[in-house]
């Protein structure tokens, strides 16, 4: 095997793997019983499937430049994940949307 | 010292647009427009609070971090997949030790890239996380985390009480 073809393997491996959790994250988001479960699935497994396929573009891109870019590109979707999932969670909390599940803790209806 | 944190920032972000705008020469002319109101937003919005991130104690986070980010897309890939749908959802009430300020805001975002928490709402001291599966991720997890971002911080956790 040429080691041409290897590398294209070894990026190949690493976009499917990445695309399998983006898959996984939305069938989560389907599956999940409640807004705050599949706030979950989003910021979990996309988060990982965007890294896997960034470090196969990584690996392939034509420069440094490029590099940070996906590099870059990465870092401002987790911030983005981690801020919107917070946002989401608390306005549904604040508007009585119910959760699911036995909680130690149920969310009080909204005023 | 002041100047020190704000030339270190200036550069920072001037990195920052050259990753975005790219090697683009006529760019810069928004670009430092872009940098002063980064750096002017950064003063303005808590400069002076307390907690700066300790270069030094990145590499001891880095690999922690991507790990647990690891774990995190399992478990939720392998909840979701899996048909009988293993979840025990519920909330847990967390009381935040780290001072405001940047250290702060980095845990509240750190629970939600973790495995089976996000941080869903913030009052006062009191933070009231979500938890995919009760059993698995109690507060003492929340605690390890509190630890390590109060090292990177070079903050220290205020006591109970």
């Amino acid at each position: 095997m040429s080691g041409a073809l290897a590398f294209d393997l070894l990026v190949g491996a690493f976009i499917v793997a990445g695309a399998f959790f983006f898959v996984a994250g939305t069938v989560g988001l389907l599956r999940f019983p409640d807004v705050y479960c599949r706030l979950h699935a989003l910021t979990k497994a996309d988060n990982l499937g965007l890294g896997l396929i960034s470090i196969g573009l990584v690996l392939r891109a034509g420069g440094w430049h490029e590099r940070f870019q996906v590099g870059v590109t990465w870092l401002l979707a987790l911030v983005a994940a981690a801020t919107v999932c917070h946002l989401l969670a608390r306005s549904s909390l604040r508007e009585g949307v119910p959760a699911v599940g036995g909680t130690s803790e149920t969310p009080e209806p909204g005023p | 010292m002041l100047r020190r944190i704000s030339a270190g920032w200036a550069l920072a972000l001037a990195g920052f647009w050259w990753v975005l705008a790219g090697p683009v020469p006529e760019a810069w002319w928004v670009g430092i427009l872009a940098v002063g109101f980064g750096l002017f937003l950064h003063t303005a919005l808590g400069g002076r609070q307390p907690g700066r991130l300790r270069l030094s104690a990145i590499p001891a986070f880095i690999p922690w971090f991507i790990l647990e980010a690891v774990r995190g897309g399992f478990d939720v890939a392998r909840r979701s997949m899996a048909p009988s749908l293993p979840l025990a959802p519920g909330f847990l009430r967390y009381r935040i030790r780290l001072p405001h300020g940047p250290s702060r805001v980095f845990f509240v975002n750190c629970i939600s890239l973790l495995p089976g928490t996000f941080s869903a709402d913030l009052e006062g001291d009191a933070l009231r996380v979500h938890v995919l599966a009760e059993a698995e991720s109690g507060p003492s997890r929340l605690a390890v985390l509190e630890g390590k971002v109060g090292r990177l911080f070079g903050v220290d956790r205020l006591p109970d009480g």
